[in-house]
Order: C-alpha cells, then sequence, then structure tokens
C-alpha cells in the first residue's frame, strides 16, 4: 500500500533510498545523518526529489517519469516534527483546529474536542502550547495531524523532545490512537527498540541508502551490515581473514579468535565482518581448545554487567553472570556455532 | 590559610577599585554609552531649550505650519503603508528562499542606507519626474502625477530598508517546520503565509513600522531633490531664513516627539521573540 522510490541531493548528500511496504505501521530507522527526515520531506512534497515514485494505496502523488507531482497541501499526508509542531500564537485548540479537514466546517468545536479527548488532553483547549509539557505538545500535534484525516501520517522522531520517564506511554498511546483511526504512518526515529516496538515493517536508513529492509525480528536476529548490526545492538562487529569455510558458514580468524559465522560466497583469504551480540559470548575458565583472553574492563550496564576482552588484534565484549573478573584476568572465551554472522561492512566512513 | 585567603580574594564587588560595578556592567562601557546617549539627545534638547513661549507662537502662526505638519504625516504614512505592503513580502522571500542574486538584493537595501538621500531624490526625478517616458506614459492615459506622488515614493524609497531588515531577521526567527507542517495540513502557501509565517514574524513588523514611519516623515534630501513642495514640513524648516530656523526645527522636533510617543503608545508592549518552545 505504500511504494516509495526516493532520489535526491542536497548540499552534497545523496539520498537514494526504496521501500515498498503492505504494512500499517512503518518505522525508517538509522543513524544521525542518514537522511530520514529528508525522505520524510520528499514523501510530503516539501522537498524537491530528482527523481522517483510516491506511491500510496492506488493514489499516485509523485512519478518523476509520468510527471506527476502533487502539491504538498493536496496530498493529505500530515507530518509531526520532533520539536515545534505546534503553532505558538494560538491556543491548543486553535492548533487542533488549524488542522481540520473541510467536512467538520460547522462542527469544528466538537470536533476539536473529541480529538484533544482521545489523546488524553480535555480541557487544555484554551492553554498555549508553551504551557504545556513537551509530551503534551506532541500530543496535540498528534491530535491537529489526525484533524486533518490524512491518508498518511509521518512522525519525525515525535517523541524525541518529550520527557523520558513520558516518551513509553507516549508510544503506547500512540498505537492505540492508529488502531483507532487506521491511518498508516511512517515513523523516523535513531532508536532501534522504538523501531522494534513501533514497526511492522522497518526501513534502516544509512549514509543516504536503505541498508536493510524487513519485519523488525528479522533486523534484529539478522542485521545485514555492520551499520545494522551496531544500531540494533549487536555490540561486536569485528573484521578478520576467512581461514576456512563450508556450505553455510565461514572460519574468521582474528587475533587468538576463530569464530564459525554464517556466511555463504567468502573465499578462504577474503577479509570478512561478523557480528556477534555480547550476550551470545560466553566467559568460560580458561583450558585446553578456548582461546586465553585477558579481561580489559569491566562496564556496568543496567541490562546487565558486560566485560571487555582483548583478544590479540581483537576486543570483544561479553555479557557476564555473577560476579566480574576483575580487569587483568586472564579467562577462556566460547562463541557457540550459529551465534556469529558474517555483515556487509561499512562503506568507508563509519556511522555517526 | 591558603583556603581561607582564596575566600578573601572572590568577593563580589568587595574591592574598592573595582573596574566592574555591583551588577557586572564594566564602568568604561558605562561611559561610552553615556557619551552616545547625549550625542544623541542633544540635538533634541536645543532647539526646544530655544523655543521661547513667544517664538513658538510666531513660528507656528506661520501661515504653512498647520498644512506642513497634516502633509508630512499623510505622506510619510502612505509611504510606510507602501512600505509594508511591499517590503514584507521581499523579507519573507529574502529569509526564506535560496535563490541566485539573493545576496546582491540583500546588498541593495543596505546600499540605499548608504546612498545620500539627496540622489534618490534626484533619481527619482530621473525616472518619475515630467517628461520622463514614464511621466508621459502617465500623462497620455489621464493619470495626473502630481508632485505628492513623488514625494511619497521618495520617502518610501529611503525607509523600505528599516523593514526588510528588520523583519527579514522575523522571518527567520521562526522554525521553518511551522510552515511544512501548516503545508502538510492542506494549507496552501498563500494560507500559509498569512495565518502562520506573518503572525510570527509580526513583531519585528511591529518594531519596523514606526522606524520606517518616522524615517518617512524626516526624509528631507530625497524630498527636496524630488519634489521641493514648500509645505512638506522638512522642507520648510530648510528654506525659512537662518534666523528663523531654530524655532521651526523646534516645532519639527516637538511635532516629532509627540509623534514619537504616539507611537509608542501604539507600538506592541513587547516586541519579543516569540519562542515557540518558550
Amino acid at each position: 500500500m505504500l511504494d516509495v522510490a526516493l532520489t535526491t541531493r542536497r548540499d552534497g548528500f545523496v539520498l537514494d533510498a526504496g521501500f515498498a511496504s503492505q504494512h500499517q505501521r512503518v518505522v525508517i530507522v538509522g543513524p544521525s545523518g542518514a537522511g530520514k527526515t529528508l525522505a520524510l520531506r520528499c514523501i510530503a512534497g516539501l522537498a524537491p526529489l530528482e527523481r522517483g515514485r510516491v506511491v500510496l494505496g492506488d493514489t499516485v502523488l509523485y512519478d518523476s517519469r509520468r510527471r506527476i507531482d502533487v502539491r504538498p497541501w493536496r496530498r493529505r499526508i500530515a507530518l509531526v516534527p520532533s520539536w515545534y509542531g505546534l503553532l505558538p500564537h494560538l491556543s491548543v485548540a486553535s492548533n487542533v483546529a488549524y488542522g481540520l479537514a473541510r467536512v467538520w466546517r460547522g462542527h469544528e468545536r466538537t470536533r476539536v474536542e473529541t480529538l484533544l479527548a482521545v489523546v488524553g488532553l480535555d480541557g487544555v483547549g484554551g492553554l498555549r502550547p508553551a504551557d504545556l509539557s513537551p509530551a503534551d505538545r506532541q500530543r496535540v500535534a498528534l491530535a491537529q495531524a489526525l484533524a486533518g484525516d490524512p491518508n498518511l501520517l509521518l512522525l519525525d522522531d515525535p517523541f524525541a523532545a518529550a520527557d523520558v520517564l513520558a516518551r513509553d506511554q507516549l508510544r503506547v498511546d500512540l498505537l492505540t490512537l492508529l488502531d483507532a483511526f487506521e491511518t498508516p504512518m511512517i515513523y523516523v526515529t535513531r532508536d532501534f527498540d522504538e523501531a522494534y516496538l513501533l514497526g511492522e515493517t522497518v526501513v534502516v536508513l544509512a549514509a543516504g541508502r536503505v541498508a536493510q529492509l524487513g519485519i523488525p525480528a528479522e533486523i534484529l536476529a539478522r542485521p545485514r551490515t555492520a551499520t545494522v548490526a551496531r544500531l540494533v545492538g549487536s555490540t561486536n562487529v569485528v573484521t578478520g581473514t576467512v581461514i576456512g569455510r563450508s556450505d553455510t558458514a565461514v572460519e574468521v580468524e582474528v587475533g587468538l579468535l576463530r569464530v564459525k559465522a554464517a556466511a555463504k560466497q567468502y573465499p578462504v583469504g577474503a577479509r570478512a565482518t561478523f557480528a556477534v551480540r555480547c550476550g551470545d559470548v560466553r566467559v568460560v575458565d580458561p583450558g585446553p581448545g578456548r582461546p586465553s583472553v585477558t579481561v580489559s574492563r569491566v562496564l556496568r550496564r543496567s541490562g546487565g554487567t558486560t566485560v571487555m576482552l582483548a583478544a590479540g588484534e581483537a576486543t570483544i565484549e561479553a555479557a557476564v553472570s555473577g560476579p566480574a573478573p576483575a580487569p587483568g584476568t586472564v579467562v577462556g572465551i566460547e562463541i557457540p556455532d550459529g551465534a556469529a554472522h558474517i555483515v556487509v561492512p561499512d562503506e568507508g566512513a563509519r556511522p555517526a | 590559610m591558603a583556603r581561607r585567603g582564596a575566600t578573601a580574594m572572590t568577593p563580589s564587588g568587595g574591592w574598592p577599585f573595582s573596574p566592574h560595578r555591583a551588577d557586572g556592567t564594566p564602568w568604561l562601557l558605562g561611559i561610552l554609552a553615556a557619551i552616545l546617549i547625549s550625542y544623541l539627545v542633544s540635538p533634541f534638547l536645543f532647539p526646544v531649550v530655544a523655543l521661547t513661549p513667544t517664538v513658538a507662537a510666531a513660528a507656528a502662526r506661520h501661515a504653512l505650519a498647520p498644512l506642513a505638519i497634516g502633509t508630512s504625516a499623510l505622506t510619510a504614512t502612505i509611504a510606510a503603508a507602501i512600505v509594508v505592503l511591499v517590503g514584507t513580502p521581499c523579507a519573507r522571500l529574502l529569509a526564506r528562499r535560496e535563490f541566485g542574486g539573493k545576496h546582491t538584493l540583500m546588498a541593495f537595501a543596505y546600499l540605499t542606507l548608504a546612498l545620500p538621500p539627496f540622489f534618490v531624490g534626484v533619481l527619482l526625478l530621473g525616472i518619475l519626474g515630467p517628461h520622463t517616458p514614464i511621466w508621459d506614459w502617465l500623462v497620455t492615459r489621464g493619470v495626473r502625477v502630481t508632485v505628492w506622488w513623488i514625494v511619497v515614493l521618495a520617502q518610501a524609497c529611503v525607509s523600505a530598508p528599516y523593514l526588510v531588515i528588520t523583519s527579514r531577521v522575523g522571518f527567520e526567527a521562526f522554525d521553518p517546520s511551522l510552515e511544512a507542517v501548516s503545508l502538510a495540513l492542506g494549507k496552501p502557501p498563500l494560507v500559509t503565509f498569512f495565518r502562520v509565517s506573518l503572525p510570527l514574524a509580526r513583531p519585528w513588523i511591529l518594531a519596523a513600522i514606526p522606524l520606517v514611519w518616522l524615517r518617512a516623515l524626516s526624509e528631507s534630501g530625497a524630498v527636496f531633490a524630488a519634489a521641493t513642495p514648500r509645505s512638506v514640513l522638512v522642507v520648510l524648516s530648510g528654506v525659512r531664513s537662518l534666523s528663523n530656523v531654530l524655532p521651526t526645527v523646534g516645532i519639527f522636533v516637538v511635532v516629532l516627539l509627540a509623534l514619537f510617543a504616539l507611537t509608542q503608545v501604539f507600538a506592541p508592549r513587547s516586541v519579543r521573540p516569540v519562542r515557540p518552545d518558550a
């Protein structure tokens, strides 16, 4: 129901991204500077495209080959930016009324009250946006966007400005709202956890290109590139040399480690990058057949303590249960077969 | 001991020969500001002090004086209205659009400020004055170009940069995503301009209007050169014999101060920028 191909250039940055989805909720996730906001603006018609297409359901909004370019104010695509979405010179109620579709003419007041109630903000219509908390302002912005009965809702990291404590509730409320209004959305975020929660389809954007497209669980389990692996939280992204191969896996040597990683089509002797989540790396007693590594640092994280292990030229992070070995301790390391898999290395620049 | 010494060295304002006032303003800056303020105020004080009641009454009785005040106020008001009408879209254009020649256009706004107003008058006369092609074209179509229109245009020309420069800042000050949101909500560009951009830039535009109006009112060089109608106040101040100049200038200053006070009454209480996140 959503099919976009976007090619444009802006101040030396090239956006060349395309994706299609049958789902109602699409999340674009990527590091800063990946072109996420620009992609949203192109879909809304607010930034010019060099070529491509934007098709929503049966409606072609942009098609460079057929010379179709529907003006932004005729697209019925509402946009909620991360900051400043509301008009500061209007009251909350007037802000929502500003977004109202024409069909509500004559019933503005009731409709605005209903919309504010739906987003959980009864009785604040007379206030100015500046009187509200950032979280409540974004609720009003959602009501304003939904007021126009849009065919698509674009949300550009809408909860980034909200208080951390309010953010999770906002996300849950957004899901409820979208179910009630049956409005498809494209949501932009830098946080993969948020993408996982909100997205039925997740598009990972990096350096202006689609690095991976799929359902969230699939991306989490098998990130395709090094950037995606870092984004989803596979903390270990390591490059080494292929020293052996089978039909479904290769053996990569890096420093003192030899890791079997799922992959096809890698010749022996080639450089290869693999990703492995720190929870999958086991810290064991040193012994024969296990590489001995040194604990270089202990990191106490809320999700559990991890240790950095120096293994020759490679450093691997591993989760530990129970008391963490002190820095300097020599321990053994085990990476089970199937835990690691080969990813496409970053092209040139590291992600921001 | 060392700690006690350190505490004694850092009291705020305790040092008797501090180059700073207690609130942190350096004395030197205060003195420099005072010099400028006295410089700004003296041209107003001097003629007003010279304006004894008898002299003032005599000057005011001059047959042209009431007409001069009215004419000046009227032409300045028309000029200011024209400037706001064409200058505001121009400021919006300069603030929000990227186009070739934008910086040249902006430079022209500043150049007009730098140009001797007399040249502006001569230039206008050369373009619009009697027996120029535009004048003739208008006359053949039955339009009577009076000298007043040239006065208004001269005033508009020299005061326009004040509006363009000030309100451009206003249009740059708010987040452009507000306009984007408005377009996405189905409001065409013109509706977005009037309901989003204009209200958000309004404090700056309102702040510029008194400047524009006063600049138009006090414009003499361009008016002199272009029109020289005897009844325009500034011309009146200039053409009378030297012995009479001081009281006439005095009246002008009094009128100016009164009008300025009036603009302050109608000006917005605060021209603070509207912070969307305030």
